[in-house]
C-alpha cells in the first residue's frame, strides 16, 4: 500500500488485521520502538503489530513519512522556516479526525514510541476538551452514563476544587 | 476496516480513561490547571485523575479580574493552589506557573508555594515575587537538582535578584534557562546564579551595573542563546562571547563596545550578525568558525585598531584581506593558525592579490604577528604580500609551527628574500628547534 520508489532498505509492518505495509527504513525509524528493534537486530523482515489495525497504521505511516522527509531541527541551525510551517499545517490537517481514531493513533503512537505524534494527539485531545462544559466533555469522550458521579459526590468534588468551577 | 483490537472505540467505554496514566497526565498537563481540575466531576473514573497533572499552570487570567470579585474569591484561589500542591500525587512537577497581581498574597504564602515546588522537584518555576518587604526564597531552591527553568517575576517585571537573600553558593545542575534581572551594584546574586548553573543554555541577563575595573568572566560551554540587556549601561566596553554550536545574540546597543571576543565553532548567519553588532569595537578577537565561506560581506570596522584572527590563514586568507580592507584604522594584526593544520588544496589556489592595497596597510598597520607559521605556500604568499605592501610596518613577528630543522631554515631564508615596502621593518623570527641553533630570535 505505502510503497516508495527509492532503493533504500525496506521494512514491512503487519497490522492486526493482517495487512502489510512496506515502508522505507528511514520512515520506520521515526518510531523509537522499531528503531530499537532494528538496532538490536531483533527485527525480522516483517514486524507484526498485533494491536494496531490497518486504518490506524496507515495514518501513522502517513505521519512518519512526512516527518521523516522534513529536515530535522538539529541537522541545521538555519532550518528553513517554510519547512517548519509546512510541517505545522500538515500536523493540523492530520489531527482533523474523529475522537475514536485519535485515541487509537495515540495508543499506537505510545506503543511505537513516536514522541512527536504522542504530543500532537495529546494536544489535540486537550484542545478539544479544555474550556468545555462537563456535559460537552462527557459527550466528546463518550463517557458512560452509568459511570457518572452521584449528585452528592459531584457537589463534594465541586466544593473541593471550588476555584476551578467559578 | 475497523479493528476490535482496541476496545476503546466500542460504544459504552469512556474514551480516555483506559489510556495509560502517563498519557492522561500528559493531556491534562497541556491545559491550564483550572480546566484540568474541572475533569474531577466528569465521572467516577475521572474523579482523581487531575492529581496526576505534571504541569501546574495557574496563570489563568480570570483571577486578574478578581478586583471586582470578593475577597472570598481570592481565598478560594489561595486554598485551591494550596490544596493542589498538598495533594499532588506525581513525584515530579514539570511546571509550576503562577500569575497574580503584586501584593495579592502574603510573603509567607508565596514562600510556602515555592517550598512546595521544591518538595515536588519542580522542573520549571515561573512565579511572581514581591518587590517590597522581606522576600524569602527557601535555600533548597538554590540546590534543586530538577530545576531546569527559573523565572522570577514581579507583576510582569523582572525581579531584582540582588534584593533577595541568597545562600553562599548556588548549584543548579539541570538549569538550562535563566531569566534574571539585577539592580545590584555589582550584581552579586545574578553572577552567583550564573556561576552555579554548569549546563546553562539560555541566559537572559539584564544588569544595570558595569564597572571599569572588574572583569566578569563566565565560562559557559553549553550556552546557546544569550540575551544581554544593559539598559543603564550604554558604556559596556568588554564583551566575550563563545559557545558550542549556535549562540544567539540579541543585543540592542553595542555601539560603545571597545573590546569583543567571539568564538563560534560553526559558521552561520548569526556570526555575521554578531560582527555587525560589534563592528564599532576597538579591539576584536575572532576565531574562524567551521564552514565559513571564502567571501563574505563583512561590515566596516571604523574604530578597529587591534585584530586577532585565529585559524583563518591557511584556508580563508581572502577573509583576512577583507578584514584589512574594511578596517582602515587597523594598527595591529595577529593571525594565529592552528598548530599542525594542513592546507586544504582547493583553498590554497584561490589566493589572488587584491588590486587596491587596503588603507590600513598604507597608513596604520605597524605590527603584525603570525603564529604557527608552517612555511607552506599560503603562509609564504601572505607574508610576501604584507611585506611588499605595508608601508608603515614596523614589526613582523613570526613563530613557526611544528617543523623539521631543515624546513625551519628554508622558511627563514625565504622570508629574508622578500622585498619590504616599509624601510624600517623588523622581522622577528621565533624558532623552537632546541639544539639546532635557531632557537630564539633572529633580527634582520
Amino acid at each position: 500500500m505505502s510503497t516508495s520508489s527509492s532503493s533504500s532498505k525496506k521494512i514491512v509492518l503487519k497490522s492486526a488485521d493482517n495487512e502489510t505495509f512496506e515502508i522505507d527504513e528511514i520512515v520506520a525509524l521515526e518510531s523509537q520502538a522499531i528503531k530499537n528493534m532494528i538496532e538490536d537486530e531483533c527485527a525480522d523482515n516483517v514486524i507484526p503489530l498485533g494491536n494496531i489495525d490497518s486504518k490506524t497504521l496507515s495514518k501513522i505511516i502517513e505521519y512518519c513519512k512526512k516527518h521523516a522527509e522534513s529536515p530535522k531541527k538539529d541537522d541545521n541551525a538555519d532550518i528553513d522556516e517554510k519547512a517548519v510551517e509546512d510541517l505545522k499545517s500538515f500536523d493540523a490537517e492530520f489531527a482533523k479526525v474523529d475522537m475514536p481514531l485519535i485515541q487509537d493513533i495515540l495508543m499506537a503512537a505510545n506503543f511505537l514510541n513516536i514522541d512527536n505524534l504522542i504530543g500532537l494527539m495529546c494536544r489535540t485531545i486537550a484542545d478539544r476538551i479544555k474550556g468545555k462544559t462537563p456535559e460537552e466533555i462527557r459527550k466528546i469522550l463518550n463517557i458512560n452514563k452509568n459511570d457518572l458521579l452521584s449528585p452528592e459526590q459531584e457537589a463534594k468534588a465541586r466544593e473541593e476544587n471550588s476555584w476551578a468551577f467559578d | 476496516m475497523e479493528s476490535q483490537e482496541m476496545s476503546s472505540t466500542s460504544e459504552n467505554v469512556d474514551m480516555l480513561s483506559n489510556l495509560p496514566r502517563d498519557l492522561l497526565s500528559h493531556i491534562l498537563s497541556l491545559m491550564p490547571a483550572k480546566f484540568a481540575m474541572q475533569t474531577s466531576i466528569l465521572s467516577k473514573n475521572w474523579r482523581y485523575i487531575w492529581k496526576l497533572v505534571t504541569n501546574l499552570d495557574f496563570s489563568d487570567l480570570d483571577i486578574i479580574d478578581l478586583d471586582t470579585k470578593s475577597i472570598d474569591a481570592l481565598n478560594c484561589f489561595y486554598e485551591f493552589v494550596d490544596r493542589v500542591l498538598d495533594h499532588h500525587k506525581a513525584s515530579q512537577v514539570n511546571i509550576l506557573r503562577l500569575r497574580f497581581p503584586c501584593g495579592w498574597f502574603s510573603q509567607s504564602c508565596v514562600s510556602k508555594w515555592i517550598s512546595d515546588a521544591v518538595r515536588l522537584n519542580v522542573g520549571e518555576l515561573d512565579i511572581p515575587i514581591f518587590p517590597r518587604g522581606l522576600v524569602e526564597l527557601p535555600f533548597d531552591l538554590f540546590t534543586l537538582k530538577s530545576l531546569k527553568l527559573l523565572k522570577l517575576y514581579v507583576d510582569g517585571f523582572r525581579f531584582d535578584v540582588d534584593a533577595l537573600k541568597f545562600p553562599s553558593s548556588v548549584n543548579l545542575p539541570s538549569l538550562k534557562t535563566l531569566d534574571i534581572y539585577s539592580f545590584g551594584k555589582p550584581p552579586v546574586n545574578a553572577f552567583k546564579l550564573i556561576h552555579g548553573c554548569p549546563l546553562l543554555e539560555n541566559l537572559s541577563l539584564t544588569v544595570s551595573w558595569c564597572s571599569d575595573e572588574q572583569d566578569f568572566v563566565f565560562n559557559i560551554a553549553t550556552l546557546k542563546r544569550l540575551k544581554l540587556d544593559t539598559p543603564e549601561c550604554s558604556s559596556l566596553e568588554h564583551l566575550f562571547v563563545g559557545g558550542t554550536s549556535c549562540p544567539f545574540f540579541v543585543m540592542k546597543d553595542l555601539t560603545s563596545l571597545v573590546e569583543a571576543t567571539a568564538s563560534f565553532d560553526e559558521y552561520n548567519y548569526l556570526w555575521l550578525e554578531l560582527l555587525q553588532k560589534i563592528s564599532r569595537a576597538k579591539s576584536l578577537s575572532l576565531s574562524k568558525p567551521d564552514g565559513a565561506p571564502t567571501r563574505l560581506c563583512l561590515p566596516k570596522f571604523p574604530n578597529l585598531k587591534y585584530l586577532d584572527l585565529k585559524g583563518f590563514l591557511r584556508s580563508r586568507r581572502l577573509l583576512i584581506l577583507q578584514f584589512l580592507e574594511n578596517s582602515s584604522e587597523l594598527e595591529r594584526l595577529c593571525v594565529e593558525e592552528l598548530r599542525g593544520r594542513q592546507v586544504i588544496e582547493s583553498e590554497a589556489f584561490c589566493w589572488s592579490v587584491p588590486q587596491l592595497i587596503p588603507t590600513c596597510m598604507l597608513k596604520n598597520l605597524r605590527t603584525m604577528k603570525l603564529a604557527n607559521c608552517r612555511g607552506e605556500n599560503p603562509d609564504i604568499q601572505f607574508i610576501e604580500y604584507i611585506l611588499g605592501n605595508a608601508l608603515v610596518l614596523k614589526n613582523l613577528t613570526i613563530s613557526r609551527d611544528v617543523l623539521h630543522p631543515g624546513q625551519e631554515m628554508c622558511l627563514l631564508t625565504e622570508l629574508l628574500k622578500f622585498p619590504r615596502a616599509s624601510r624600517d621593518c623588523e622581522i622577528l623570527f621565533i624558532g623552537e628547534y632546541i639544539g639546532y641553533g635557531l632557537m630564539g630570535c633572529f633580527v634582520s
